[in-house]
């Protein structure tokens, strides 16, 4: 008994140290983008605008002093308890909102319990870290396996040392609505990286191909470069493919399972949102008292109601990203969220 | 070259050792946030409102119809924008030059890269200089004040490397006597003087013997406004050093010496109740707080006079805390009266 728990530790660490190795590679940060787009509207809308570092900027206009965009306005308790994605469930479950996926939170001495759930559920799961992550960076989804569970919580301890959560893997498309003091302002459907095949190049040359072309390309929906990480070998084995087999002509190939920006997605924008998801967005952000929120949405139609789709809410952003907005590939119906966000703090 | 190398050697050297030095020293921000978040429940009980726990450190207010919710130490009517202000004290300055508040210590920012252009600054300035950390720091950890030499500086930007990996801030050291003013929606609640850790001799024992008897006496003491154990560190040491004194020398009777530069009740500082305070700079801090955004302010005052403004005693604002705890406050010696702050804020937060 005694030995086995050592191993497991072993294990664990041992996958760990493999994580830390790969993480160092892959880290880089892009936030040009937004610094331009930011000064460009505060510009348009004439309020001074001054870097302070770190991240942050004064903006003035009439004697209204603003520090950081939408940042004095929102209550730093939310911030907290959204940080904290178990918290932020437990918080809003206690209210009488049941529209998220079914979890549960484990502390990294308890992970020989989370295997026999794993088997209890019996269903494909989600490890994510508890806490203190950004852009879904130690999140794994659709883990069908033990190894492949071992290996998710490994990924996690990473970035948050103490506990993580497994949720149930819930299929369908994944959006992102946006929303102003609870108020409806855009909606975003995540498309995980994908590249189609010409019958002719293997997966890795698509790929390859694909990175370059984004690379060359300069404009302001410019989309990082596809991530190749264990995720994209995982996704590949589980169809059954390898790195070397060639795609048929037009087929559309998802690499990741994961929808992020960051590693390599897409985003297009959607104007038909059902009524009562947007009041039950509206609900929340008010009981949260969240100035800008962001809520990930995981349903297979937006424009019905989540009674209809069994669609749910999977995290709420207090800080979300609005620079995202600007990515979208059908580029003629954005929604300029930043000039909203800079009227209201100004009110203009 | 190779001085470049050997000087971070010597740097990593000393890190490390700071870093084992942490392991007693980070105790003091949890026994901070327990002893605050029980005020508050207790006066909420006293004013029948209803707590309940959720977990991870926040907790849930209910009175009527009004929800409130507290994690840690920090209020819901706290803007994050103050959070983030709260962990990076050059930011801070940086937005208070910016709106033309000038009474602020001389101050540089570094990396760590540049530690050979701090030495060369340090020789310009030419008076004594405080290190803290630039940010990720609570309850005066990793900061040294009064330094005047090169080799305390050089243990000093080690001991800040621990709390914060990248910056580190040069300050002027000033002296004077040390006031905390609280604010509350940039009005005035409470002022209190804060003393470093002090003893009297008794013409027979060492400061040793003295320390510990001290730190006794606190430690069996269960009143809730008992101070904290004087804590014996490098700092103490040096200021040992600079007048003259060993740890095992005999102080005089009633002799009084202060073991420490830096005030901080956690190391075993002391704390008054002030009454007085000028009403210039009652008018400063208050047009801080509303240029921050800060609901509960606490501001880190260093003056010769409290009742006078600072232009004529060039006294200076030392930091603004954005999530000030409020155990300072009722830490007082038991003779004088203290101000129930957790009474104000609960009140203040279901509009009583």
């Amino acid at each position: 008994m005694l030995f086995n728990l050592r191993c497991y530790r072993k294990d664990l660490s041992y996958r760990v140290s493999r994580h830390l190795k790969s993480l160092k590679i892959s880290g880089s940060g892009h936030n040009d983008s937004r610094r331009g787009k930011y000064v460009e509207t505060a510009e348009k809308l004439n309020i001074e605008i001054i870097p302070l570092g770190f991240g942050l900027y004064e903006l003035k206009k009439n004697d209204v002093i603003a520090i950081g965009i939408g940042y004095d306005k929102q209550n730093v308790v939310t911030n907290m308890i959204c940080k904290n994605k178990y918290l932020n469930y437990k918080v809003l479950e206690r209210k009488g909102i049941n529209c998220f996926p079914r979890h549960q939170y484990y502390t990294f001495k308890d992970f020989r319990k989370t295997y026999e759930d794993f088997e209890n559920w019996n269903c494909p799961v989600v490890i994510k870290p508890c806490s203190d992550t950004y852009g879904g960076q130690g999140v794994t989804v659709n883990i069908k396996t033990v190894k492949d569970l071992k290996n998710a919580i490994a990924q996690s301890f990473i970035f948050d040392r103490d506990g993580y959560l497994m949720e149930e893997y819930i299929k369908g498309s994944h959006f992102r609505v946006l929303t102003l003091k609870g108020d409806f302002v855009s909606c975003c459907q995540r498309v995980p990286a994908r590249i189609i095949g010409n019958g002719r190049d293997s997966i890795k040359k698509l790929i390859e191909k694909e990175n370059q072309r984004r690379k060359a390309h300069k404009s302001e929906t410019i989309l990082y470069p596809i991530k190749v990480d264990n995720e994209v070998k995982r996704k590949i084995r589980s169809l059954n493919k390898s790195a070397n087999s060639v795609l048929e002509k037009d087929e559309e190939f998802f690499v990741k399972d994961v929808v992020n920006l960051h590693s390599g997605g897409e985003i297009l924008h959607i104007e038909n949102v059902s009524e009562e998801i947007k009041s039950l967005c509206k609900k929340i952000a008010n009981m949260l008292d969240i100035y800008l929120a962001g809520f990930d949405i995981i349903t297979s139609d937006i424009s019905r109601p989540f009674s209809e789709t069994d669609g749910v809410i999977n995290e709420i952003n207090s800080t979300p990203d609005i620079d995202f907005m600007y990515k979208v590939i059908n580029h003629g119906t954005r929604v300029d969220a930043i000039e909203i966000v800079l009227k209201d703090v100004f009110n203009l | 070259m190779l001085y470049r190398e050997r000087l971070q050697a010597v740097l990593f050297n000393r890190i490390s050792r700071c870093l084992k030095a942490r392991k007693n020293t980070t105790l003091h921000s949890y026994k901070y946030e327990n002893f605050d978040i029980s005020k508050y429940i207790e006066t909420a009980e006293k004013l029948n409102i209803e707590v309940t726990p959720v977990g991870f450190g926040c907790y849930e207010f209910k009175k009527g119809n009004i929800n409130r919710r507290i994690i840690y130490s920090l209020t819901d009517r706290e803007s994050a924008l103050a959070y983030k202000l709260s962990g990076n004290k050059y930011l801070t300055y940086k937005i208070l030059l910016n709106n033309g508040i000038k009474n602020i210590p001389k101050h540089q920012l570094y990396t760590f890269r540049d530690i050979n252009k701090t030495y060369n600054d340090f020789k310009n300035w030419g008076c004594p200089v405080v290190i803290k950390p630039c940010s990720g720091t609570s309850c005066g950890d990793g900061v040294t004040v009064n330094i005047k030499n090169m080799k305390d500086l050089k243990s000093a930007i080690a001991q800040s490397f621990v709390f914060d990996r990248k910056y580190y801030l040069m300050e002027e050291y000033i002296e004077g006597n040390h006031y905390r003013i609280m604010t509350l929606k940039g009005d005035f609640i409470a002022c209190s003087q804060r003393i470093p850790a002090r003893i009297t001799g008794n013409g027979r024992d060492s400061i040793k013997k003295l320390i510990e008897k001290e730190s006794y006496r606190r430690s069996i003491d269960k009143s809730p406004n008992a101070l904290y154990p004087i804590v014996v560190d490098n700092e103490t040491r040096r200021k040992l050093k600079s007048l003259n004194k060993t740890m095992s020398s005999v102080l005089v009777e009633n002799e009084e010496i202060y073991v420490k530069d830096v005030v901080n009740i956690y190391s075993g500082g002391e704390i008054r109740s002030i009454e007085k305070v000028s009403e210039d700079i009652k008018t400063t801090c208050k047009r801080i707080a509303k240029i921050l955004n800060i609901y509960l302010a606490g501001f880190d005052i260093i003056t010769t006079d409290i009742t006078k403004p600072l232009s004529q005693t060039n006294g200076v604002i030392n930091e603004v805390n954005t999530s000030p705890g409020i155990v300072a406050i009722y830490k007082v010696a038991s003779s004088e009266t203290c101000v129930d702050a957790a009474e104000i804020i609960i009140k203040d937060m279901f509009d009583m």
